[in-house]
């Protein structure tokens, strides 16, 4: 199994255990690190899952610059199927354009949604919902929102409790086929256990042990508890 | 000037009260007093000088040496050690360092300036000198990011202030650039033997000016060290006060001040206090203060006993290291802290914080970028966990490696202490965050110190 990070340099917000934490799951995986400046690997080598972890605005931006040669190869690979995950930051590149004040920002437009950022005005909190039957929790930090550019949007995650896409959006994050897309951080694929076993076992072609899988459950569960109590703000 | 009698007096009479009532009203006053008049700054009586302390780690160990400092030297100051370092705070340290003239008290304001603060705080205040002792990426709520904080700072840093950087820090050794400011640097000098940390966080391993790719001649920790961009030729600014040599078996550190030969005395042997500690003495000799005045006054600091305490229970050493929670780089500070301690170890952690406990969940991703892998070494022999989330700091330290048998957890911290055993252990660590000293001091110690002396 192949598994390419996008321009791990950047990473923040606990991303970079990431890779390690994937080489656990997975010992015999290839792991692919892409520089910027770089081809990324997946042009000439087809992966079997592709992350890209959150980072700070200007390296996004840097990252929108990097990839925007090969956008059409990478819409190729997520249309084939193959698996992938964006996260918090990252989920930006995907669209068509990111706004700000006095500020704009062509994006990939590989997804029908546009970002707005207001930097003097962070969002920070948690929401809790649904991906098919499975519990997706997720913490937010973020200075932009997504905002859908269609009614049929493809949506990763129905929201129960918090925020989705944007303040008034009950959908989070992006899907096509197997390729996702969040503005979650945490890291993400840590904490969710659940979705993390079935999509890398989905590309893994056989069912992955997460290290530590029965502590890794009781922390989601403890969470999801605590994410869905209404006494608690998210 | 609207109102800002109304203000001045409403500030002033909420922080008798609260008083009256034994209750600091580090910020309250100042909240209040802003609600009315929200210019309330540019009104308020200023002193003579104005000191500011930012940046990421140290903010509160550098003014308290600073003051210790001026203290020796009959000097008059205010601060706001014990309050809040945001805006409210800020306006309440004023609203407390004038009398009812609206007329300072003080010579000197020593001001810890929270760095997301910065906009409201320099608006209105002129300091004399700013310190920046580092920038690294800190609470994701709080701070965001390097480069977002850095441009906070530096889009809001006043005409008249002089700057006091480490040379060593490439991110924000680069504040006040290309602005004419007054810049001074400090750094310390790459150690006999001294090897680079390994690290999780480094966030100038892409050029913060051009995002080509750094090159670390030397690193000590994180992104502290000397490090150029081929791309763009970025580097570290040379210093002017270098700690050349740090003698830690005599306790001095020998200090090249603008060519000339200084010896201090060491207040904390820990790498990150010594940075401290020579951005404390680059103000001073900047302010005009002799050698011999600051080494003398130096001999007689002591790090303050809410960061760092150690008492002797039975044969065992027991420390108390206060620790930010949330911020992964100074829980990291403290993981590599520990190892240095003598003898056989165990280490009590409780640094979750509590208030998302009650209130909300608290988001972890620092437990990700922290080094707690410095951790494990031989002479620690067990880590309890305790708070709210300690199963996942506990999952944290088992995928990093950890023996299972060496992680203990609990989610409350008495029920960790009461499970501590320690029978021959040279030195007993309790990490805790400065937002449960309460608890540490109050509930788990007591356990822990019957524990020490079973």
């Amino acid at each position: 199994m192949k598994i390419e990070f996008l321009y791990p340099d950047f990473y923040l917000y606990g991303e970079e255990a990431v890779p390690e934490f994937l080489k656990k799951t997975i010992p015999e995986a290839e792991i692919i690190f892409d520089n910027i400046g770089e081809e990324p690997r997946f042009v000439s080598e087809k992966p079997d899952f592709i992350y890209m972890g959150g980072m700070s605005e200007k390296n996004r931006d840097r990252s929108i610059d990097a990839l925007m040669p090969y956008k059409d190869k990478l819409n190729e690979l997520i249309s084939s199927g193959v698996h992938g995950l964006f996260t918090s930051t990252s989920l930006d590149c995907l669209g068509t354009k990111i706004t700000g004040d006095n500020y704009e920002k062509k994006a990939l437009g590989l997804f029908p949604f546009h970002s707005v950022e207001k930097l003097m005005k962070r969002y920070h909190g948690l929401f809790v919902g649904k991906y098919d039957s499975i519990t997706i929790i997720g913490f937010k930090s973020q200075f932009t929102e997504g905002f859908a550019d269609t009614s049929d949007f493809p949506y990763f995650i129905k929201t129960d409790r918090g925020i989705g896409l944007n303040k008034g959006a009950d959908f989070e994050g992006v899907k096509r086929n197997n390729f996702f897309a969040t503005y979650s951080l945490g890291p993400f694929i840590i904490q969710n256990p659940s979705f993390t076993k079935k999509i890398l076992s989905e590309a893994n072609g056989k069912e992955v042990v997460i290290p530590f899988e029965k502590l890794a459950f009781e922390n989601y569960e403890r969470r999801i508890k605590e994410f869905y109590d209404p006494k608690k703000d998210l | 000037m609207n109102n800002f009698k109304t203000a001045f007096l409403a500030g002033k009479i909420t922080k008798a009260s609260l008083n009256v009532f034994h209750r600091r009203g580090t910020y309250l006053p100042g909240r209040i007093a802003r609600r009315l008049c929200p210019q309330i700054m540019k009104y308020i009586g200023k002193p003579k000088h104005i000191i500011c302390i930012t940046g990421t780690d140290g903010k509160t160990t550098t003014s308290n040496m600073i003051e210790d400092c001026l203290r020796q030297e009959g000097v008059s100051f205010t601060d706001n050690n014990f309050g809040s370092n945001t805006i409210d705070g800020i306006i309440t340290t004023f609203l407390n360092g004038v009398d009812i003239h609206n007329k300072s008290k003080y010579d000197y304001y020593i001001l810890e300036v929270d760095e997301r603060s910065s906009p409201h705080v320099y608006k209105y205040i002129e300091p004399d000198y700013i310190i920046c002792a580092d920038l690294f990426r800190d609470s994701v709520e709080r701070n965001a990011n390097t480069d977002f904080i850095f441009n906070i700072i530096n889009d809001n840093i006043p005409s008249s202030a002089k700057l006091i950087l480490n040379s060593d820090d490439i991110i924000s050794s680069r504040l006040g650039r290309n602005k004419n400011k007054s810049r001074t640097f400090f750094s310390i000098a790459p150690q006999e033997g001294e090897k680079p940390e390994k690290n999780i966080i480094n966030d100038a391993k892409i050029c913060p000016d051009c995002g080509g790719k750094t090159v670390f001649t030397f690193r000590r920790y994180h992104h502290i060290g000397k490090a150029y961009c081929p791309e763009c030729g970025l580097k570290n600014p040379d210093p002017d006060y270098t700690v050349e040599k740090i003698d830690r078996e005599n306790g001095i550190i020998t200090v090249n001040a603008k060519g000339k030969e200084e010896k201090y005395k060491i207040v904390n042997d820990a790498i990150f206090n010594i940075y401290n500690e020579i951005a404390a003495i680059t103000v001073l000799r900047e302010l005009g203060y002799s050698y011999e005045s600051i080494k003398r006054d130096v001999s007689n600091i002591k790090v303050v006993g809410s960061r760092f305490k150690e008492e002797k229970v039975g044969n065992t050493k027991l420390i108390f290291q206060m620790t930010k929670g949330l911020n992964p780089v100074a829980f990291s500070r403290s993981c590599h802290m520990v190892p240095t301690l003598p003898g056989k170890k165990q280490i009590f952690i409780m640094i979750d914080d509590e208030r998302y406990a009650s209130s909300s969940s608290e988001n972890t991703c620092w437990h990700w970028e922290s080094d707690v892998e410095a951790l494990n070494t031989p002479d620690i022999e067990k880590i309890y966990i305790a708070g709210p989330r300690a199963g996942d700091l506990a999952y944290r330290f088992l995928t990093a490696g950890f023996p299972e048998d060496k992680i203990l957890y609990r989610y409350s911290s008495q029920e960790a202490a009461e499970n501590v055993s320690a029978k021959g252990v040279d030195t007993f660590v309790i990490m805790h965050d400065i937002d449960n000293i309460d608890i540490c001091y109050n509930k788990a110690a007591p356990i822990i110190r019957e524990k020490l002396k079973a």
